[in-house]
């Protein structure tokens, strides 16, 4: 038995000297070049499609397996990769290979060359208001308060806004107020030259109507609550903040006055006064912390500065939008667009901002780090266009969790795919009428387009349900000032 | 060599390296764990190829361990149906130079030939190694089986397994060293067996062993020694030489095989060394099988494959749980040593030690059946389970007491203490990190790992050889699941075909049990060992349905 021992762990250990050091040269994409008759060092290549079983042509051969699928031992070198899969575009691209290197495609969305239309509802609306950050739109087939409905895309279901009786019936809405999170809205009606604002939770069964007009004592020109103090209303107006309690019905006039900037963020006031300083203030003005004292800093970021929007993308991050469209961050180096930005959409789990202008698309990374080449002064931040082509982008939404952008541009929706090696790769996909509106959810991969005329709501599936659910990973947050 | 096996009344200097040394076998493991935490998170790259590395090495050392789990069971095999006493008998003829009986193999099986070959091998072995031949006649049985907390109705099936076997019984005396602090109840359950069994046996005592003596710990050791001490003196008074005894220290839960003392006193006569031997046979867990929790089964199964596997190499093995030696010899190293938890191991280190390596295990392929641990709640089970684990890992307290004494060791090789010592240590560091490295380090580079990482080649290729490795190793799992439905015991009970069925799929459990209840009770008891927390003997409760 000992001799049997020693001879069989001497094979063995002669398997794991001669096994081992090929396993982890194979790793690293070593192979035998047989023309060559000696080791290359190959990279590979990792497609995943949605939807997947595409079928893979390297360099016009058929490769074996269908997507997802990984490609090894491909020698150093430029490749031709076409994916095909029947009732879809095919995907095509050049991919440079290196050694001991992986190209990773792992979210290519294959575009249907058909759309399969679903009608959405068999009743015509005019306009569709979608709350951002929610799984809520409202649409309206009329001006009428009884004309409104709340669609919601996550369950398919539709029910109005408010239940239809006495006075209602006679309201015209005027405008309607919506913040990013929030399943309430507050409505400006008129009734018989009279204006009223009601405060409404967007309920199915019973929906959560208040009058609360006595708390205006004049127009604002916005409407803001954080969405986790919806009873706390902050209306804003010629340079003053005004804050309307609904639980107690009492207005706090002038709750902060001669401000130039204002935001909300996990129920506490975020506002730049005339003397550009920025504080954070409670509900109930019990604690007011400066937040930037920095005389030559504060001049920086906000000097020339009106009607400016904070917005936090997360606990750390801010963001200043103001009335002009330029972009301002609390990270270096802190200016990022002098004008003209449209809207925004965070990626809080990539932790990448999508903002867009009239023409151009950009995407502003938080996540990353100094690079080693920067040089000896760090540079910070920088936005990087991904696309500048556009004549009138009106909005944009992050899809496939953030590895394709879906715009609007004039009357085309395009998708932009984010390519990390080649730039961005634009994709048409449908044509909307003029005055039609979209919006789209990644979290069913549903865009839905109000057709005009006609005024059907309708979706197309850019993304199957299978694999939309599993993307639920992600979550935004998104602003937009712009019109459709 | 005179080497005082105990980590009490030691020098200054002795004290020093026997915190050094034990510092040694956790600092390794959490070093090893450490190291490639870090890796994974600093340089993934380097962690990936390493573990690339240690995963080929741990399929090679699967395939290794699975032959010789064959081997081991097919030796099994042979010596099943042997008839010991008969080859008893030819010893004897060859002690009194008689003429041997002929073989008479013609229907001999296959099994049967190979079994004769390897006894005629061995009695050939016997017979150029010119030493004296006892013989069977002259040959007696001590059998000392401490208690503590065991209930008559645990005790008493290990009392009818010694009658049970083929061995007479009036050449064996058995001892129960029962604890002064046991309860009432155990020890008239204990009165109750010797008054049943006196007449049945050469003799039965029933040893108290005071608590508190002076230079004892609480542990087994100090509870056999004190009735190994008495015994001496009751076969010195009955002229019979210690010599010719063998001792067998039993638990109490042990029910040995029909066969056991047949073949302990065919191995006793048959090795010219015999009293520089221990006798270890393999211990299988089928007292209560069926009754145990999965996940206890599972592992104590594992457990009788490691000493299946030790059992084929007899230079590195060392004595587990219930085992037999010469009881001149037990004398000679002054009985077990009564301030350290793991008596049955280290037993064994002091022979080799006293005997200047010079001493080995011959592995008996005969089975001794113990319990699985078992409680009333699985919670329990679990604990207990734990404990008991951690009691074996506790083992590793060896590791600085031998150490000590390779270094006073001038007349052992110096390959023979870094074979030995090598082993030791690193049957500790592996029984504490593998589960840990392939069950969770191995994916820590992929988790942690930057994008530079992920855009090599090796961040893809990594998980690919794992799975084809793990793909071979289901193959050893394969062979676990049929060894071990093998070795089940063959009386069948309800549901006996479901049973089989639902124990084989049981094996899945094993790399979150290896974890659990194998890696984690290791690296504590080398933590507590590392901090000089020395632990407690812990009586592990017995539990069985009747």
């Amino acid at each position: 038995m000992q001799a049997l021992r020693r001879i069989i762990f001497y094979v063995l250990s002669v398997i794991y000297v001669a096994i081992c050091p090929i396993v982890i040269l194979y790793s690293f994409g070593f192979v035998l070049d047989p023309k060559k008759k000696e080791m290359v060092q190959t990279g590979l290549v990792q497609l995943k499609t949605i939807p997947e079983d595409a079928t893979v042509h390297v360099e016009s051969k058929k490769f074996a397996g269908k997507t997802p699928v990984l490609i090894r031992n491909l020698v150093p070198g430029d490749y031709k990769f076409r994916l095909h899969l029947e009732g879809y575009k095919p995907w095509e691209r050049k991919v440079f290979v290196s050694t001991g290197k992986a190209v990773t495609y792992g979210n290519i969305l294959l575009i249907p060359e058909n759309w399969t239309k679903r009608e959405v509802s068999s009743q015509i609306f005019s306009q569709m208001t979608p709350i951002s950050d929610t799984h809520l739109m409202i649409l309206a087939r009329g001006n009428k308060l009884c004309d409104y409905f709340v669609f919601d895309w996550e369950s398919d279901e539709m029910w109005p806004l408010v239940n239809c009786t006495g006075e209602t019936r006679e309201m015209n809405v005027l405008k309607l107020f919506t913040a990013g999170g929030s399943d309430v809205v507050v409505v400006l009606t008129a009734c018989e030259g009279k204006q009223n604002y009601a405060w409404i939770r967007l309920e199915k069964e019973q929906p959560e109507i208040k009058d609360i007009s006595t708390l205006f004592v004049e127009e604002p020109s916005m409407i803001v609550w954080d969405p986790g103090a919806p009873s706390q209303l902050f209306s804003w107006q010629d340079g003053y903040v005004n804050r309307l309690d609904i639980e107690q019905g009492a207005v706090y006039p002038k709750f902060a006055g001669d401000i130039v900037g204002f935001g909300l963020y996990d129920e506490e006031i975020y506002i730049i006064d005339q003397k550009k300083t920025l504080r954070r203030l409670d509900f109930d003005k019990k604690s007011e912390e400066i937040l930037l004292e920095d005389p030559n800093l504060r001049s920086l970021l906000f000097e020339s500065k009106q009607d400016v929007q904070i917005f936090f993308l997360d606990e750390k991050t801010l963001i200043f939008l103001d009335s002009r469209g330029s972009l301002v961050t609390n990270r270096l180096p802190y200016h990022f667009v002098k004008q003209g930005v449209i809207g925004w959409r965070f990626n809080r789990k990539k932790q990448i901002l999508l903002l867009w202008m009239k023409g151009k698309i950009g995407i502003l990374d938080f996540s990353e780090t100094r690079k080693e080449d920067e040089g000896l002064f760090e540079q910070g931040l920088r936005v990087t266009w991904i696309y500048e082509n556009g004549e009138d982008i009106r909005k944009c939404f992050w899809a496939n969790n953030g590895s394709h952008v879906l715009f609007r541009d004039e009357n085309k929706v395009y998708l932009l795919e984010r390519d990390p090696y080649c730039g961005s790769v634009l994709h048409f996909l449908t044509q909307v009428d003029k005055g039609g509106q979209i919006t789209y959810a990644d979290e069913t991969g549903d865009i839905y387009i109000l057709e005009k005329p006609g005024g059907k709501l309708i979706a197309l599936k850019l993304i199957p349900t299978k694999t939309a659910f599993s993307l639920i990973e992600g979550d935004e947050t998104s602003f937009w000032n712009g019109t459709e | 060599m005179e080497f005082n096996y105990s980590r009490q009344n030691l020098s200054r200097k002795e004290q020093r390296l026997e915190r050094a040394f034990g510092i040694v076998p956790g600092a390794l493991s959490w070093l090893i764990l450490l190291s490639m935490i870090t890796l994974s998170v600093s340089y993934p790259l380097v962690a990936a190829v390493l573990i690339i590395a240690f995963e080929i090495y741990w399929i090679l050392r699967l395939v290794y361990m699975t032959i010789f789990l064959w081997l081991s069971f097919f030796r099994l095999s042979l010596d099943e149906d042997t008839d010991w006493m008969k080859w008893i008998g030819e010893i004897d003829r060859l002690k009194h130079k008689t003429p041997p009986m002929p073989s008479g193999g013609e229907n001999w099986s296959f099994k049967q030939k190979i079994a004769d070959y390897i006894h005629r091998k061995q009695i050939h072995a016997l017979k150029t190694s010119n030493q004296e031949i006892p013989g069977s006649e002259n040959i007696y049985h001590l059998v000392i089986i401490p208690v503590a907390k065991e209930a008559y109705g645990i005790i008493k099936p290990s009392i009818d397994g010694i009658l049970r076997g083929s061995y007479p019984a009036q050449r064996i005396v058995v001892c129960i060293a029962i604890e002064e602090w046991a309860d009432e109840l155990v020890k008239k359950g204990v009165l109750r067996i010797q008054d049943e069994f006196r007449e049945t046996f050469m003799d039965f005592h029933v040893i108290v062993h005071p608590s508190g003596l002076p230079g004892e710990a609480r542990v087994k050791g100090a509870n056999t020694t004190y009735a190994a001490k008495s015994a001496t003196q009751y076969f010195r008074d009955r002229g019979i030489p210690h010599e010719n005894i063998i001792v067998s220290c039993f638990d109490a839960d042990t029910v040995p095989g029909s066969d056991y003392f047949a073949c302990l006193t065919y191995y006793f006569l048959v090795t010219s060394c015999r009293h520089q031997a221990s006798f270890q046979p393999i211990p299988v867990y089928n007292n209560n099988i069926w009754e145990a929790s999965s996940f206890a089964r599972v592992l104590d199964i594992g457990s009788s494959f490691v000493q299946m596997i030790e059992a084929t190499d007899p230079e590195k093995q060392i004595t587990f749980s219930s085992h037999s030696m010469s009881f001149k010899t037990l004398i000679e190293l002054g009985y077990w040593s009564r301030n350290i938890i793991s008596d049955d191991s280290s037993i064994y280190w002091k022979a080799f030690l006293h005997f200047d390596g010079h001493y080995e295990v011959v592995p008996m392929y005969v089975t001794l059946s113990m319990d699985v641990t078992q409680a009333d709640s699985v919670m329990k089970t679990f604990v207990n389970v734990y404990k008991q684990k951690r009691r074996w890992a506790w083992g590793v307290e060896n590791f600085p007491i031998v150490m000590r004494g390779f270094l006073s060791a001038r007349n052992i090789p110096l390959k023979k203490k870094m074979k030995h010592g090598f082993k030791l240590l690193e049957r500790h560091i592996n029984w504490a990190t593998w589960p840990f490295l392939l069950s969770i380090v191995s994916w820590l580079p992929a988790l942690f790992g930057d994008r530079e990482f992920f855009s090599t080649t090796v961040y893809y290729s990594a998980p690919q050889v794992r799975s084809v490795i793990f793909q071979l190793a289901s193959v050893s799992l394969i062979s676990c699941i049929l060894t071990s439905l093998l070795l089940l015991p063959k009386k069948k009970v309800k549901h006996h075909t479901l049973r089989k069925i639902r124990h084989a799929f049981e094996w899945l459990l094993v790399p979150v049990v290896s974890m659990a209840l194998g890696a984690i009770p290791a690296l504590d008891a080398q933590t507590r060992l590392m901090f000089g927390r020395y632990m407690d003997f812990w009586v592990t409760d017995k539990f069985r349905k009747m």
